[in-house]
């Protein structure tokens, strides 16, 4: 593989990622009663992009699978049949499958060819299945709740042609004889001297409409369903006029079929479009009404880039004429005027965009096109270049102080001027590399709806502040502690339905996940309205396990528990949790990222989970602490709190070692210039100052020589040019454009634990 | 790993080079001794600041310091050789070189100049029993009176003895 063939793999993972995760996207967000047509089409298109492109790249794979999957995808999108819930399952699974397959190809996980073998065949299965099941309208085809024929009874109207037309007789006979045709009944002829008969049988009425073409003049045959002709009528009566729209079908691709061979028809004569321009879908008869609705909806060059496109509300559309200038007019709209349509038309299309707030996916399509992708290490060098450029402005800054204002009254000037610039400079770079949180939530509704249909429970999904912007690195860290959280109010928050219902509450449990800005964190929530925490439970629990604990420990305290390794209340261990595994791990890796969880719980009423987090990984809390000649820097969210202490609170042990009580609790002291060896450090416990730091449940008490200040700062790593230093996780440049090392607590304890036991 | 880097396609490991060609090289001094390193291995040169010193680390290596917002590690070679007197003072100077994708600072003594060596004029580097570590060392380079040692940053600086990488050697 060359280099650059591997660059256009790249850019054909980045994508078929995409379109898989706005597929999936779509499909959960899929109303399966009232599907929307153009969900239905972008579902259709992202399958089709992907195996497009798979098939471009060689990974046959991946359009073997896609292939089967747009086929099924077609029909449903053509109306031919009804997206059930099997096929939207097997449609996620084809997802998956994809997904793995991607993965495969990237080199990061094993192919799973087994399971892309079997969604074919599933997939292959229910394509067969709907085959002979054309029913006439999607509606029809939910009621009958299956594409198996059946009898049904239809209206057929058709201008006789042929031997035929003289013998009715013959007619009669023929049609006994056809396969799946049970009776025939002739009715009153049409107004234009059509044969109108209704026929019962085991019959799509596609095949009975190609039948009948036999014995039609070409193109005068209509089929339709006799219960639906009532319908049917109306449907008519909305293309010509726009009163009676009724019908609740809210896609353009209704295969309204008609019985009324009438006049009607001109309404969709190429001349009603006032333009010879725009895209011409001619009717010529009643047959062709089929093919012609399926135009609109696959005509390619408008499905391929343009979301928004005959799926307009019907309400909008006037007379039959804009009934068609609706499509190119919604194209006009989201295509930023490339306006090949008609005045007539195009005046249509802002009637409706003033109407009706212009169809959402048509605004996504042109934002996307707003955007550009960019490799994160440039981004992450503009960054670093405007953070020297914001230490190098403060180190004027400085400089400057001294200088008299008259004198330099201009210089000061450019000076302040150049503070806010940088100011802003940083800012909007920093906010390059924030992504929305959207792009962490909208997996959730896959798991929810995964894992509370494997449970049995009925729960509904809320997302509020999807908006709420956050560093990438934190999107990619936050998303499995999340799923975790979600995981588990799933499983151990909601109650069955019976049991809610039995609580009193409504059998639908609701997860709502809920991301906001507070005071320079980010706060995602994740709470549910089950059955709460058990105090007594955990309490028991705890002592079973040896913790020690205590009734009069505070709710707060109690809830903190179940973040203990191994800690599971769940009576039995299932697949999806009660292993003990996880809490734990979430908060640590939480914690890892300078955040936080906290539990608020009220037993019968529900949980709610809160993780704070910085809002980037590239900046932290610090508080900058002197020992000797060195500057240090301390993440704040592990400090406790610090303390000068008295001579009496300072104990020995074992000889050598130092404790400080501290409210009842004695920490070990760890003198901090002893663990890095730093020179003309105060060695005077009753003069330096004691700074509490708590990590992974342990405390301790760092000694040095004083407190310098609270700052934000930013972080740089050591590794990159260096290696990894024990007890000190990165670096960060102060003010003064001198490096300061950032002490990883964690880290410092452990190595002062490794230096007793050396001792 | 090392060679792919390694724009210096003329010295061949045998240390010998190929005809025709002259390379560039900057000359330091290190005590009363001369090197000679690929000029295009050096980024930059700079005066000794302050450094932040890291705890628990071999002498030699400084500390860090701030390059323009990048953290680059500082090693004083007088130390790691013991050659000459390790003093800081406003001549000392620092060679900031961009080896195997690395920022790194050494301290040398004095920065002389930068020369033309042609084929004719290396050598190849003597043997020496047991103890010395020459590895890096890829010749001897004469002009005039003056004897430089030749020597692949890259490789020293990767070298397990540097302690600059995690666990031992780069790859």
């Amino acid at each position: 593989m060359t280099i650059d063939m591997s660059q256009f793999y790249q850019v054909f993972f980045e994508e078929a990622a995409e379109h898989l995760a706005s597929m999936e996207s779509l499909l959960l967000a899929l109303d399966l009663d009232n599907p929307e047509a153009e969900d239905l089409n972008a579902i259709f298109r992202a399958a089709h992009s992907i195996k497009g492109s798979s098939g471009t790249f060689g990974f046959s794979d991946m359009a073997d699978v896609t292939h089967v999957l747009e086929t099924m995808l077609d029909k449903i999108r053509k109306g031919e049949a009804a997206m059930t819930s099997d096929m939207l399952d097997a449609s996620l699974v084809a997802g998956d499958v994809l997904k793995n397959l991607l993965a495969a190809h990237r080199g990061e996980e094993e192919a799973d060819e087994v399971a892309a073998a079997k969604i074919r065949e599933r997939l292959e299965k229910l394509c067969a299945a709907m085959e002979p099941g054309v029913v006439t309208s999607a509606a029809e085809s939910k009621e009958s709740g299956s594409a198996s024929p059946q009898v049904s009874r239809f209206d057929v109207s058709f201008v006789p042609d042929g031997p035929v037309a003289q013998d009715q007789g013959q007619l009669m006979l023929l049609l006994g004889e056809s396969d799946g045709i049970y009776g025939v009944e002739l009715l009153e002829p049409g107004p234009d001297g059509a044969w109108r008969l209704r026929i019962d049988g085991n019959i799509s009425a596609e095949k009975l409409s190609s039948l009948m073409e036999f014995v039609a003049r070409s193109g005068t045959v209509a089929v339709c369903p006799a219960d639906q002709a009532l319908k049917v009528e109306s449907a008519y009566g909305f293309f010509a006029d726009e009163e009676s729209v009724s019908d609740g079908q809210s896609n353009g691709e209704s295969n309204s079929p008609s019985e009324a061979s009438d006049q009607s028809w001109g309404l969709f004569d190429a001349a009603a479009f006032g333009s010879g321009k725009s895209p011409v879908v001619r009717v010529a008869d009643e047959n062709e009404a089929y093919g012609f609705f399926d135009s609109i909806v696959v005509e390619p060059s408008y499905s391929n880039e343009l979301k928004a496109t005959a799926d307009l509300p019907r309400e909008t559309l006037n007379a039959g004429q804009s009934g068609f200038g609706v499509k190119p007019a919604g194209s006009t709209e989201s295509s930023v005027g490339m306006a090949k349509v008609a005045p007539i038309v195009a005046a249509e299309a802002k009637k409706i965009s003033q109407e009706r707030p212009g169809p959402k996916p048509a605004a996504k399509a042109a934002a996307g096109d707003n955007s550009i992708r960019v490799s994160v290490d440039k981004v992450d060098q503009m960054i670093n270049l405007v953070g020297e450029l914001v230490i190098t402005q403060a180190m004027l800054q400085q400089s400057a102080s001294t200088m008299d204002p008259v004198i330099y009254e201009r210089l000061l000037q450019g000076l302040s001027q150049l503070e806010r610039n940088t100011r802003d400079l940083q800012e909007s770079v920093m906010s390059i590399r924030m992504l929305p949180i959207s792009v962490v939530f909208t997996r959730f509704p896959r798991v929810v709806r995964d894992l509370s249909q494997k449970l049995g429970k009925k729960v509904e999904l809320k997302t509020l502040g999807e908006g709420t912007e956050l560093d990438k690195g934190l999107i990619e860290r936050i998303t499995d502690p999340l799923t975790h959280l979600v995981r588990n109010s799933l499983d151990h928050g909601i109650e069955m339905p019976e049991k809610r219902k039995a609580a009193g509450k409504s059998e639908t449990g609701t997860i709502t996940l809920r991301a906001s800005h507070q005071s320079g964190n980010i706060v995602i929530e994740v709470s549910d309205d089950g059955a709460g925490l058990n105090r007594d439970k955990i309490l028991g629990k705890a002592r079973e396990r040896g913790l020690s604990v205590s009734d009069s420990m505070t709710d707060s305290e109690v809830w903190q528990l179940i973040f203990e390794p191994g800690f599971s209340t769940a009576d039995q261990v299932t697949e999806v949790s009660g292993r003990g595994v996880g809490m734990d791990v979430v908060k640590k890796n939480i914690a890892a990222m300078g955040g936080k969880v906290e539990i608020e719980s009220v037993f019968g009423v529900g949980t709610r989970m809160t993780v704070r987090l910085p809002l980037t990984l590239a900046i932290l809390d610090g508080m900058s602490i002197a020992v000797g000649d060195e500057t240090y820097v301390i993440p704040l969210n592990y400090i406790v709190e610090s303390l000068q202490p008295s001579p009496g609170q300072i104990r020995t042990m074992a000889g050598s070692e130092s404790v400080i009580q501290v409210r009842g609790e004695y920490l070990p002291v760890i003198p901090l210039h002893k663990l890095f060896g730093c020179n003309n450090a105060v060695h005077d416990y009753g003069i330096g100052i004691m700074i509490v730091v708590e990590s992974d449940g342990s405390k301790a008490a760092l000694f040095v020589d004083g407190l310098l200040g609270q700052h934000q700062v930013v972080i740089k790593s050591l590794e990159a040019n260096f290696r990894r230093v024990q007890g000190i996780s990165g670096a960060t440049i102060m003010g003064d454009g001198k490096v300061a090392l950032i002490i990883d607590v964690g880290g410092t304890l452990a190595m002062a634990r490794g230096l007793r036991a050396a001792a | 790993m090392l060679q792919t880097n390694s724009v210096s396609t003329t010295v061949r490991p045998d240390g010998e080079l190929e005809a025709g060609y002259a390379e560039e090289f900057l000359t330091f001094t290190l005590g009363d001794e001369e090197y000679a390193i690929d000029i295009l291995k050096v980024q930059e040169i700079r005066g000794y600041d302050a450094v932040t010193k890291i705890a628990n680390t071999p002498d030699f290596i400084k500390g860090v310091i701030n390059l323009r917002g990048t953290i680059v590690p500082i090693i004083d070679l007088r130390i790691k050789f013991r050659l000459g007197r390790a003093e800081y003072n406003q001549f000392t100077v620092v060679i900031i070189l961009n080896v195997s994708d690395r920022v790194v600072g050494v301290v040398v003594d004095s920065v002389s100049d930068v020369i033309m060596l042609a084929q004719d004029q290396i050598k190849e580097a003597p043997q020496f029993s047991g103890g010395t570590n020459t590895d890096h060392i890829t010749g001897i380079g004469t002009v005039g009176d003056r004897m430089l040692i030749l020597i692949d940053i890259e490789r020293l600086m990767a070298s397990r003895h540097m302690g600059l990488t995690g666990d031992g050697a780069l790859q």
